[in-house]
């Protein structure tokens, strides 16, 4: 082993310092001993620091400084911080064991070998599958699990860029490789050129008689202030119509009626005639998401393939309760698998929530916050789990981030966003989450129980996703210039 | 505000009505006026030289019946790495320095002054120039008073082999050395004052105890405060011009960072002072806690 550095300053078991003659980087691994054993740590922080440079006021005094600096090697301090991921006999065995007492200061730190990250990262038995490779170690293969993701939930929280969705149907190929089952929630219309050979491109339909009379109001756009469109609107849709064959016109029967009522006031005709013309419209434009006679949403979705559900066309409200809708259908059909009664689904789905925010926001209740945070509390025993991606995590349910078992973090610059991270896993050390803005997009910290050891990972590029990428518009506009527009003379143009 | 706060800005306020009145006079005009005169500006050549620093730090505690005290002197190169053997000292203050009126501060700096001059003539061989913070005919001034504490022999011992050495330089930025402009204060003052590039004095000869010295100021760079400089030897401006050359490369702010590393690596600061007491088992007696860091 290659000795880099020596511990100094206060040790305790679960945190080193250490001083270096060369540079180390944040994510390397170390090794040093203790009483206890050998210890692998993992290295969160970095200084460079010139000791004369530091005390500068001024340029000219700073290249002064320069090149004194240059010229004294005690000058320029290289300090580490790194925090005990374990006992290496344990961690090779998939434990976690902290030793009971630090290094004896002036300790040798070494830099952990290659063999030994490998036997660590790379796991190739069934539940593992290979997500990327060690950020400073090219040559080794890190390998998650999936089981976990499956039953204990995962968060993947990055900028945007950073390789979220990347990440996720990197995720989703494996799961199809695995035979598994995934519902990826696409708001952004993202996911629809997925190359999967189990990809299914599903746009969601909804019963309107499963619906109350708000949620209609929602689906068919009625503004939440206008109360008393919604008001009529719940006069008219009663239970006749929620059973009758033909729901919409027998809901629009019961609109006329109010309107050609003797009794009716004349701000109640006006109301009703506009509701009728809403209705039509919405027709007219989305009819198509509507399904009277969809028995459930689970019908469109199928077991052991990655459906991906195309909310793109759906204001926030209505993807809400889209979303609401479905997830409960799911989650009581792996409530009856698990009894042993009738179900859909008789192998564990995961869910794959794009944009989580939009969905569970801390502030206020979604259409579909109960429902996701039931199936965060309860979805493990059920067999259901979720895949929460997003970008602003200081804007998610709190609550439900914290029933999160792993972590898939890159690229946070908000320190609210920082924070939050930092309070849903203790992997995440104010240290590391320091670090969190300079990784580049791919390289993420993997943290929680899909992995034995939290890790800075570069994730594999999964060609099979041809989405996220930015318009080439110069590309397009150059290619309309040859498509058809007759030019206009100058003449031509005076004459109009 | 309680009364002696009130007349001790006064006191204060007086005091600057009284420097900006000198501060118009003809006879300070005249003095920034003969700083100018006298300085030479040059353009110096970078000229690589082997370069060492001398300087030493003490540190003491007081406890019932004695003192502890510790000395450390080194003589460096820029790229910290030491010169000639370094000197470290832990010991208590001969009983007697007391009763002949003399203050600690004093018995410890005279036996850092004679490890600086031995670490200086040491250094003197290995290097084209040996740097020494301080003043060597302040230093011989003071030199009587160290007969009360039977240090005097053993330092002019150490003094003796610097008579002569040319390529040793006693340097100070806070000189009081009048003797050049002849002004109410230190000449630098004036120098500082009246020029700004770099330059130099031509070297003026001093005697004393027999040690012929040059003394002259030197700028190493722009903008920077010129130093007091001391050769326990006669030079030229010629010779002047060599040190500028040599210096000019490694100033931090006009100061020669050798010194900057001798004086961080010599000194004795008070959690250092903590770890020797300790290591002198002397943790649990009660001190008076007067520490006091000099270097
Ligand atoms: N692991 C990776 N390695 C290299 N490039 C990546 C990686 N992940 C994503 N990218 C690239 O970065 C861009 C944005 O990725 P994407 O997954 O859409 O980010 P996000 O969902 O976080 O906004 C894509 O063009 C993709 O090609
Ligand atoms: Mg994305």
């Amino acid at each position: 082993m290659v000795e880099i550095g020596i511990v100094v300053g206060e040790a305790r078991p679960e945190r080193i310092k250490f001083f270096t003659k060369e540079a180390v980087r944040v994510g390397e691994f170390v090794v040093t001993d203790t009483v206890d054993g050998r210890v692998l740590y993992l290295v969160e922080s970095s200084k460079l620091e010139s000791k004369l440079l530091s005390s500068v006021g001024d340029y000219i005094t700073a290249i002064e400084a320069k090149e004194a600096s240059k010229a004294n090697p005690r000058d320029v301090v290289r300090y580490c911080a790194a925090r005990a991921v374990g006992l290496i006999e344990g961690v090779l065995k998939g434990r976690r064991v902290y030793p009971t007492l630090p290094p004896e200061p002036g300790s040798a730190v070494f830099l952990a070998e290659d063999d030994l990250l490998r036997q660590i990262f790379h796991n190739d038995s069934r539940e593992w599958v290979e997500v990327g490779r060690l950020l400073r170690r090219d040559g080794v293969i890190v390998s998650i699990n999936l089981n976990k993701v499956a039953s204990r939930h995962l968060a993947i929280l990055a900028a945007t860029g950073k390789g979220k969705s990347n990440l996720l149907a990197l995720l989703a190929k494996e799961t199809a490789e695995k035979n598994g089952t995934m519902i990826i929630l696409d708001y952004h219309a993202e996911y629809c050129k997925l190359k999967i050979e189990k990809a299914r491109f599903v746009t969601p339909r909804i019963n309107p008689r499963h619906l109350d009379s708000e949620e209609l109001a929602d689906m068919l756009d009625i503004r939440s202030d206008a109360t008393r469109q919604r008001g009529i609107l719940g006069r008219a849709y009663n239970k006749n119509v929620a059973s009758s064959p033909n729901f919409w016109e027998a809901l629009k029967k019961n609109l006329e009626d109010i309107v050609e009522n003797e009794e009716t006031d004349f701000q109640a005709k006006v109301t009703a005639e506009r509701v009728l013309e809403i209705i039509d419209r919405g027709l007219a434009i989305k009819g198509n998401i509507f399904n009277t006679e969809t028995e459930s949403p689970l019908d469109i979705i199928e077991p052991n393939r990655i459906n991906v559900l195309d909310l793109s066309g759906f204001t926030e409200i209505q993807a809400q309760i889209i979303v609401a809708r479905y997830l409960t259908e799911i989650l009581n059909d792996r409530k009856n698998a698990t009894l042993g009664r009738r179900s859909r689904f008789k192998s564990p789905v995961v869910i794959a929530v794009e944009e989580a925010h939009t969905f569970i926001p801390y502030d206020r209740k979604s259409k579909c916050s109960d429902v996701l945070a039931r199936i965060a509390r309860e979805g493990r025993k059920f067999g259901v789990s979720l895949i929460l991606v997003s970008q602003r995590p200081c804007k998610l349910d709190a609550d439900v981030a914290s029933q999160m078992g792993s972590f898939a973090v890159s690229g946070l610059t908000h320190p609210k966003d920082q924070d939050f991270v930092m309070e849903v896993t203790d992997e995440v050390s104010t240290e590391l989450g320091a670090s969190l803005p300079s990784l580049n997009t791919g390289e993420m910290i993997l943290a929680g129980q899909w992995v034995t050891v939290p890790a800075l990972v570069k994730v594999d590029l999964i060609e099979e996703k041809v989405i996220g990428m930015d318009l080439n518009a110069i590309e397009m506009w150059a290619e309309d210039v040859n498509v058809g527009y007759r030019r206009i003379s100058t003449e031509e143009l005076i004459r109009l | 505000m309680p009364m002696t706060l009130k007349q001790l800005f006064e006191r204060a306020n007086l005091l600057k009505q009284r420097l900006r009145e000198e501060e118009g006079s003809e006879r300070y005009q005249a003095w920034l006026k003969r700083a100018k005169n006298v300085w030479r500006p040059y353009q110096p050549k970078k000229v690589r030289k082997k370069i060492a620093a001398v300087d030493s730090g003490w540190n003491y505690r007081m406890y019932g019946g004695f003192y502890l005290y510790t000395i450390r002197a080194m003589a460096v190169a820029p790229s910290s790495e030491t010169v000639t053997e370094p000197v470290v000292e832990v010991d208590i203050i001969p009983m007697g320095v007391e009763d002949s009126g003399i203050r600690p501060e004093l018995y410890m700096q005279g036996v850092a002054e004679c490890y600086e001059h031995d670490l200086a003539s040491k250094a003197s061989k290995f290097s084209d120039i040996v740097l020494v913070d301080g003043s060597i005919l302040a230093r011989l001034n003071a030199m009587d008073i160290l007969k009360k504490v039977r240090l005097l022999k053993d330092y002019v011992v150490y003094m003796r082999p610097l008579k002569n050495a040319r390529n040793i330089l006693f340097i100070s930025k806070y000189s009081q050395d009048r003797r050049l402009i002849r002004g109410g204060v230190g000449d630098v003052y004036y120098i500082n004052r009246a020029t700004r590039d770099i330059g130099y004095t031509e070297p003026i000869i001093s005697e004393k105890e027999g040690v012929m010295t040059s003394v002259f100021y030197v700028r190493l760079s722009e903008n920077s405060d010129a130093m007091h400089v001391e050769v326990p030897a006669i030079v030229n401006s010629e010779y002047v011009k060599s040190v500028i050359d040599a210096l000019y490369g490694t100033a931090v702010k006009g100061y020669p960072y050798a010194l900057m590393v001798a004086h961080e690596m010599a000194s004795v600061p008070n959690d250092l002072m903590d770890m020797v007491v300790e290591a002198a088992g002397l943790a649990a007696l009660p001190t008076a806690r007067e520490v006091l860091e000099v270097g």
